[in-house]
């Protein structure tokens, strides 16, 4: 693809935006969250995300923790709107499946633990990738 | 967010309509706007970065510059967060002097931000009106305070100056000078057709999605959501406040809020005028170590400090959350998705009086 | 003096295009510029229109204290805007950074290292009379008798 006239990397304005000490709480509970590594999440909230959403992550992660997947205990450990809406790293329908999954399991009878681990593993794949 | 789309529109960073660079990236379909992006970083000065490690007295003056346009809220609610951790008492007459400051400050504020929005939609009568109007609460604050801009009138304990006699005649027929015009000019808006074709149904933020993006102050009042950070301010309350709600949502919803809530400045001052006894204007205390979180409401929102200090009175650690940073974001990614023409993407983008100098710091 | 000269004199004294270009300031500054367009400091009896459009600006009016994104843009928009032409640098954070130019924030000032600036107005910010007082002082010395001067 050709030089956009205009296009400049902008990596180094967004990882600035991502220092402050509100981001950084962000992404280490997210990392936490779902068992990555802070830089990898840092890295994929770069790509997958334009500025003014990089700026807003703080506030909307605490809606999520206030008001966000309030239903379902297995939505809220497995965290599928924080990631498919309020930190959208990830494709809401994919989400959507893994989350119906783990469910449809605990369901069946498989150990609660065991299903949310799965869930979480499949989800730290779909966004590694 | 890439898509392959027909048209790529850039708006900005430099553009007629906007006072401050910001550069949005519409994906769109003909004129349909598919989804927009917002690129920052035209005003990233890294303030917070400089605030660390410094004495409160240097950083009181940089909080009042994050913003310019909203820079006693800055003021007052960094103060307030240094008189909460370090328990410092506020006589009666400062805190209400308080009140009366910042509401005349949110008044030039929301003048200025429909100011903008008539100028972008091209009523320039009604703008220049509007323009007009602001400096008389200007002259005001500058009566008051000694300064236009950054008046730096709020200290740890009280307030700088006081109010004299005569300023305060001079403030109350201002005061009524501006309820009288901005009546007027809120039944031009009101009743323009024009203005109604621009403005109704346009760029519509649905109550789901301001809970969702967290927007605050008036763009969030606009949708319905009944949240106002003055409700908590113990001040406020002796007052007697409720805030203004409107539900359709729209560009026309979010002016009129701010219309709304000029003249209910207006009453807050005159109330507070009422109510200013006699005393001193200055308590006492020093800042302590210590840390807090104070949430004030700015002209555009909620506007949280987080204060960390040490027994010097230093500021260890710092962070901000401004207002514009929820209003652009729920601007970007919602009310932009389905606007039906170029045009309105400025017009909309002005409707929830961004401030990029907020956002970025 | 030509004819030709003192009749471009003559129509550029009462013809001045302002655009403004925010590169890092906190807004105080702008608002301030805003402001003189307002009827009680009435920018245009002077004629002097303010249309922010730097293709057809005469005068460009910088505020801010130069952040990293605006290394390419703000040279670009300089090369844009149409010969005679001039800056203004309003406030102080154009011509030293004020209080932001500090060690750990991002900021590059002067903006002289980056466009040639013919005038600066220091204050944080500037009275509107201020902004409107240099425009005026300034535009007679930089569009009268430009192309004989240039010649």
């Amino acid at each position: 693809m050709g030089d956009f006239l205009y296009e400049k990397d902008l990596r180094m304005m967004q990882y600035n935006i991502l220092t402050s000490a509100r981001h950084n709480g962000v992404a280490a509970a997210i990392a936490g969250h779902y068992g990555l590594k802070k830089q990898e999440v840092l890295r994929m909230m770069m790509e997958r995300m334009d500025m003014i959403l990089l700026e807003n992550l703080p506030a909307r992660y605490e809606v999520w923790q206030a008001t966000g997947d309030a239903g379902d205990e297995t939505e809220r450990k497995l965290g599928c709107e924080l990631i498919s809406r309020y930190v959208p790293l990830a494709d809401p329908q994919a989400i959507d499946r893994i989350c119906a999954d783990a469910k449809e399991r605990i369901r069946k009878g498989t150990p609660k633990d065991e299903a949310l681990s799965e869930g979480l593993q499949n989800i730290r794949e779909m966004l590694r990738t | 967010m890439k898509k392959v789309v027909d048209v790529s529109l850039p708006i900005g960073p430099l553009h007629p309509c906007f006072k401050e660079p910001a550069r949005i990236k519409c994906e769109t379909r003909g004129e349909f706007v598919l989804s927009a992006e917002v690129e920052l970083g035209y005003v990233k000065k890294g303030i917070e970065r400089i605030m660390r490690g410094r004495p409160w007295q240097e950083v009181m003056f940089l909080a009042e510059r994050i913003c310019g346009i909203c820079s006693v809220i800055h003021n007052m609610t960094f103060i307030e967060t240094v008189e909460q951790l370090s328990d410092i008492a506020v006589p009666d007459r400062a805190a209400l002097l308080r009140v009366v400051v910042n509401e005349l400050d949110r008044i030039q504020s929301h003048v200025l931000a429909n100011f903008s929005y008539c100028y972008t939609i091209e009523h320039e009568t009604l703008a220049m009106y509007l323009l007009n109007l602001r400096e008389t609460a200007m002259d005001m604050l500058e009566l008051i305070t000694g300064a236009r801009v950054t008046c730096a009138y709020m200290i740890p304990g009280g307030v700088r100056f006081d109010l004299r006699p005569e300023d305060r005649q001079t403030l109350e027929r201002s005061l009524t000078h501006i309820d009288t015009e901005i009546a007027r000019f809120t039944a031009m808006f009101k009743n323009g057709p024009l203005i109604g074709l621009r403005s109704r149904g346009i760029g519509i933020l649905t109550r789901e999605a301001a809970l969702e993006a967290h927007a605050v102050g008036p763009t969030a009042r606009a949708s319905g959501i009944a949240e106002d950070m003055r409700l908590r301010h113990p001040t406020y309350r002796k007052l007697g406040f409720e805030p203004v709600v409107y539900t359709e949502g729209d560009n026309y919803a979010r002016i009129m809020v701010r219309f709304d809530e000029v003249r209910q400045s207006i009453r807050l001052i005159q109330t507070c005028l009422e109510m200013l006894p006699e005393g001193l204007i200055r308590g006492g205390g020093s800042v302590v170590a210590g840390e807090a979180t104070y949430v004030g409401e700015a002209p555009r929102g909620e506007l949280t400090y987080f204060v960390k200090t040490d027994d010097y009175g230093r500021i260890v650690d710092i962070s901000v959350q401004t207002p514009s940073i929820m209003n652009i974001e729920a601007c970007a990614h919602y009310m932009l998705t389905g606007v039906t023409s170029a045009a309105d993407v400025t017009s909309t983008f002005i409707s929830a009086d961004p401030c990029v100098a907020c956002t970025e710091r | 003096m030509s004819m030709i000269q003192s009749m471009k004199n003559a129509v550029r004294s009462r013809s001045i295009h302002v655009s403004y270009v925010n590169v890092g300031s906190c807004n105080g500054c702008d608002i301030e510029i805003l402001a003189v367009l307002a009827p009680r400091y009435d920018i245009e009896q002077y004629g002097i229109y303010v249309h922010n459009n730097p293709r057809e600006a005469d005068i460009l009016l910088i505020t801010g204290a130069f952040t990293p994104q605006w290394e390419d843009k703000l040279e670009s928009i300089w090369n844009k805007i149409p010969e005679p032409k001039a800056a203004i640098a309003i406030g102080n954070c154009p011509i030293s950074g004020c209080v932001f130019n500090r060690r750990g924030s991002f900021v590059d000032p002067p903006v002289a290292k980056h466009i040639p600036i013919a005038a600066e107005v220091p204050g944080c910010p500037p009275r509107p009379t201020e902004i409107l007082n240099a425009v005026l002082s300034l535009a007679p010395v930089v569009f009268k008798d430009y192309e004989e001067k240039k010649a």
